[in-house]
């Protein structure tokens, strides 16, 4: 008899089950330590809840409200400062559209601030600035009417100003009506004939222009009309080509998206050019400013766009933001991108950390109001290279549409007044006016 | 013994397969909840949002872990923060679904949304590519594919994609609209506008198609057909659906009242309106307390022509929020369309209690005492409305007719006029201006009016001209000599087939009232006119 251990067939044929038992055996566990090694690299169950904390901002403001208290939703359209009463201190005046009235918020004594309401009623008022119109030596007070807030293309602006008597009291003076809705009047001597004449942005609607009105004394004008086009926004004046003579820079959206300047040639004669164009039809244009940002003297144009009226605000349009127009010159403009911002409006300037050189300030007007994070007013400092860094300044209140930069407290801190716009829901961290300390 | 090892032994292999495939099948599973889970971002701080919100994302979160090989619940998350603007948390999401599902379409078309909200155009155009090689019907991906591509200046390709759409789907309309409208922006336009004319013929009565082929013949210096598409263009109202169904469905999902607002604004524009009240019953659900809302859904339903279901609605609104003065003056106005007026007149009179300088509240007053006949407390009534706000042109308009009903026709004509300095296209005041100047003999007024209504009016013709003035001017025997006057404007304006039209009707109503003189009078200036026309025939 074979020995069953040393016959090397039947061995064989004994050892190929076993070698394929062991194989699966391998296999089993090399899954086996798969599994474990899935089980293991299991993440932690997710957390349900957890809360985003916002990135703390190398700046600090504190809010104060100031100002009448709202009676229902602020609507708010512009701030703006300056001494109205010219006593030395710096007041804010305010446009309010759910009142449709001009506020004074005095400021007598230094940090104290109380708001009057100035002269008439004045439908959808959407810019307010000060101007000696008539030359008396009392600042008068300058509305742009749009009519309405919401779009229209009736004729139903008009140019409003409140006519300083004296004695805290103020008459209202139409010095344009039936026209498109106005959005900017600036008073300013354009023809050097020594009479102010006024710089008139209208956004209308589907029509719009863009007109000055020659002073002629006793609260005459002549129109002059410059553009015929929809959407102008802001009208800002100053010398930009350092010809001695203020030129008129305008900001126009709607389907247009372009930044114009018309150069003061004298004699009342102005000539258009296209500084800037976005192909973006949907670029949402919503404010610009003046202010020399590089120091060289010339001045140049800070530019936002963040306008979500018509849009619904679906979500943070990737493009809304800060620019600046750099001034070359001549008429000339290079084009610099700040920063992202949603909702983005009213840019301004003032040097927010005293380090010498111009910073901005931009405020959200369009955000979402239900997300905690969402930021509403930034800061953007300049490193002195026109490098700027985006700075959180406050995450509520909500909806803010105007942001103004001044000396109010006397001791070269710029402060900071917002404007709430809130004509659409959700209605939720609120305000009318608010003051802004550095902290 | 040898025989009775083997079956063992393949008995233990077949064990070990068997528990093998087991383990695989189970790791795999682990795996997917794995990817799953990974898909559930951390809840972000939702206490502004309504109340509802934060539950609908806590359950949605919670259903993924309790049902974790299901799709649906991770679907629905993404949903939701997708349709709440909560754009990286609803990537997360997506992102775990299309590991899950890499041959479902829909979840890299919905990341594709995200990324082109984001503005990330590469991603996004990458993102629709892979969806339309998942899914090369897909209309929507190659439209939006096509814009972003043209956005990019990549011409050639974004035309390929219109290509394609058409391709995909050769019998639909929008697509081949869109192809037609890319060519005349970036090709050759008389071609588009060739071909843009075969679709209209095929497919008549979509406002967006006529309009646009109005354009293109008056780029081409054609204005008789330009004309032509721009009547059919303001008298049809077929719709030219852009569905996106799976963005679209996501509206159902939002919580935010402005959006769905918005949101239903463009669907009345597009003559959805179902859609819009779909949106905006949500929205009210959401915020019952919020007048607009109530006030938009009262509009729906008035275009789609149930005043009554509008009335009901504004019941509603007024008991739920009883504070609010344009929600009385609508339902007042509701009352007027529903040949209700005294009603209007008591709710309107009855919440002037409360509000007496609602300007809004004295004009809907005003409009209904015009209506049951009391002209003088109707022009009171729009004064006040006036007073208030002089920005109230409708307000301009009726006092003009409240005006003209009383005989006051200089001052109606005052009213007309400053309706007109605020809106210089308003084509009721317009219409109320010429019948006056006709009335009156005032031939160089009635032109004006006259040939700026047809100028206007989308039915450019006699007809339509007599249509706008008929509320203004009846014809009867009192007017004909006005009619006479209409004819005469329009025939020194060169208008001749207009001023045939009006004497020939004038002719027609005269013999029918019996009136011989006056029929004599139309029989007369028609053959003037017909003389007209052979003189500037033979001077050519």
């Amino acid at each position: 008899m074979e020995n069953r251990n040393t016959d090397p067939v039947r061995n064989a044929r004994a050892s190929r089950p076993a070698r394929l038992t062991v194989a699966a055996l391998l296999t089993v566990t090399a899954f086996g330590i798969l599994l474990c090694v899935s089980l293991w690299k299991t993440p932690p169950p997710p957390v349900l809840s957890e809360e985003r904390v916002p990135s703390a901002p190398t700046l600090s403001y504190r809010p104060e409200a100031i100002g009448l208290a709202p009676a229902g939703r602020p609507i708010v359209t512009h701030v703006a400062i300056g001494d109205l009463d010219q006593d030395g201190l710096l007041d804010v005046l305010v446009t309010d559209a759910a009142t449709n009235r001009v506020g004074w918020i005095r400021q007598f004594p230094r940090g104290v601030f109380t708001e009057f309401t100035i002269g008439d009623p004045v439908r959808a008022p959407a810019h307010v600035s000060l101007a000696d119109v008539d030359q008396d030596g009392r600042m008068d007070v300058l509305v742009a009417s749009m009519g309405v807030l919401d779009p229209n293309n009736d004729r139903i602006g008009q140019v409003v100003a409140l006519e300083n008597l004296g004695n805290d009291r103020f008459r209202n003076r139409i010095l344009l009506e039936n026209t498109a809705r106005v959005t900017d009047v600036r008073g300013v001597d354009l023809n050097a004939d020594g009479r102010t004449d006024l710089a008139v942005g209208q956004f209308g609607y589907s029509e719009g222009e863009i007109r000055w009105l020659e002073g002629l004394g006793e609260w005459k004008f002549r129109d002059h009309l410059l553009l015929e086009r929809s959407g102008t926004i802001m009208t800002p004046v100053a010398d930009y080509d350092r010809d001695g003579k203020p030129d008129i820079a305008a900001l126009v959206s709607q389907e247009w998206e372009e930044v114009h300047l018309f150069r003061n040639l004298g004699g009342g004669e102005f000539r258009d050019s296209v500084l800037w164009k976005s192909d973006n039809e949907a670029w949402n244009s919503s404010g610009i400013d003046s202010c020399d940002v590089n120091g060289d003297t010339m001045p140049d144009l800070i530019y936002s766009n963040g306008d979500g009226f018509e849009t619904g605000f679906a979500g943070p349009a990737p493009w809304h933001g800060l620019q600046w127009l750099e001034n070359l010159g001549a008429g000339r403009f290079r084009y610099h991108r700040i920063g992202d911002m949603p909702g983005c409006y009213s840019p301004t300037c003032a040097d927010l950390d005293g380090d010498g050189d111009v910073d901005i300030v931009t405020v959200s007007a369009f955000n979402q109001v239900n997300d905690a994070s969402s930021v509403w007013m930034t800061a953007w400092l300049n490193d002195g290279r026109q490098n700027f860094s985006e700075v959180p300044l406050a995450h509520e209140p909500t909806r803010l549409i105007s942001v103004a930069a001044g000396d109010l407290d006397g001791n070269g801190v710029p402060v900071l007044v917002t404007g709430g716009l809130h004509a659409t829901p959700p209605y939720i961290l609120m305000s009318r006016v608010t003051l802004w300390r550095r902290q | 013994m040898v025989g009775r090892r083997k079956p063992i032994h393949w008995i233990a292999i077949g064990a070990i397969v068997a528990l093998t495939a087991v383990a695989f099948g189970s790791w795999q599973t682990h795996e997917r909840r794995l990817i799953a889970r990974a898909g559930i971002p951390p809840v972000p701080d939702l206490s502004r949002w309504p109340a509802g919100f934060a539950r609908e994302v806590q359950r949605a979160s919670e259903a993924v872990l309790s049902e974790p090989d299901s799709i649906e619940p991770l679907a629905r998350l993404a949903a939701v923060y997708h349709a709440n603007v909560y754009n990286a948390e609803a990537a997360q999401a997506l992102d775990a679904l299309h590991r899950l599902e890499p041959k479902n379409p829909r979840w890299v078309y919905l990341l594709a949304d995200l990324r082109l909200r984001a503005g990330e155009s590469d991603a996004a155009t990458q993102a629709l590519r892979e969806t339309l090689e998942l899914d090369p019907g897909n209309l929507p991906a190659w439209f939006r594919l096509a814009r972003e591509l043209a956005t990019r200046g990549e011409i050639d390709a974004a035309r390929a994609c219109y290509a394609r759409a058409v391709e995909a789907a050769p019998q639909d309309v929008l697509a081949a609209y869109f192809q037609i409208a890319f060519e005349a922006a970036h090709g050759d336009r008389s071609e588009a506008r060739h071909r843009l004319t075969e679709l209209v013929q095929a497919n008549p009565g979509f406002p967006q198609l006529h309009a646009s082929l109005a354009e293109l013949h008056f780029q081409s210096g054609d204005l008789e057909h330009a004309g032509q598409e721009r009547l059919l263009a303001a008298t049809t109202d077929r719709e030219l659906k852009q569905p996106d169904p799976w963005v679209d469905e996501l509206a159902g999902l939002s919580y935010d009242i402005h959006r769905l607002s918005v949101l239903a604004d463009e669907a009345i524009r597009a003559r959805r309106l179902g859609v819009a009240e779909k949106l905006l019953t949500r929205a009210i659900l959401i915020a019952p307390f919020e007048a607009s809302l109530w006030g938009q859904l009262e509009s729906v339903h008035r275009r789609a022509g149930r005043p009554e279901h509008a009335l009901r609605w504004s019941e509603v609104a007024v008991a739920l929020i009883p504070d609010d003065p344009g929600l009385h003056a609508e339902q007042s106005a509701l009352l007027c369309e529903l040949g209700r007026p005294q009603e209007a007149i008591e709710r309107a009179q009855s919440a002037l209690q409360r509000w007496p300088e609602n300007a809004g509240l004295h004009e809907v007053l005003g409009v209904a005492l015009g209506i049951t006949g009391q002209p003088e407390a109707a022009a009171a009534a729009l004064r006040e409305a006036i007073r208030l706000d002089p920005t109230r042109v409708d307000a301009l308009f009726n006092l003009g007719i409240s005006l003209h009903e009383l005989g006051q026709h200089e001052a109606a004509r005052a009213a007309a006029q400053q309706a007109l300095s605020i809106r210089p296209d308003y084509l009721d005041a317009l219409a109320l201006l010429a019948s006056l100047a006709l009335k009156s003999a005032d031939s160089a007024a009635a032109e004006s009016a006259v040939i700026r209504i047809l100028t206007l009016s989308p039915r450019a013709d006699a007809r339509g001209l007599v249509a706008t003035l008929a509320p203004y001017l009846r014809f009867e025997p009192e007017n004909a000599d006005a009619y006479l006057l209409l004819g005469e404007v329009l025939r020194d304006a060169g208008r001749l087939a207009e001023a045939r039209a009006i004497f020939q009707q004038g002719l027609l109503m005269s013999r029918q009232n019996g009136r011989a003189d006056q029929a004599a009078r139309f029989r007369q200036a028609l053959e003037r006119s017909r003389d007209t026309n052979r003189n500037l025939s033979g001077s050519r």
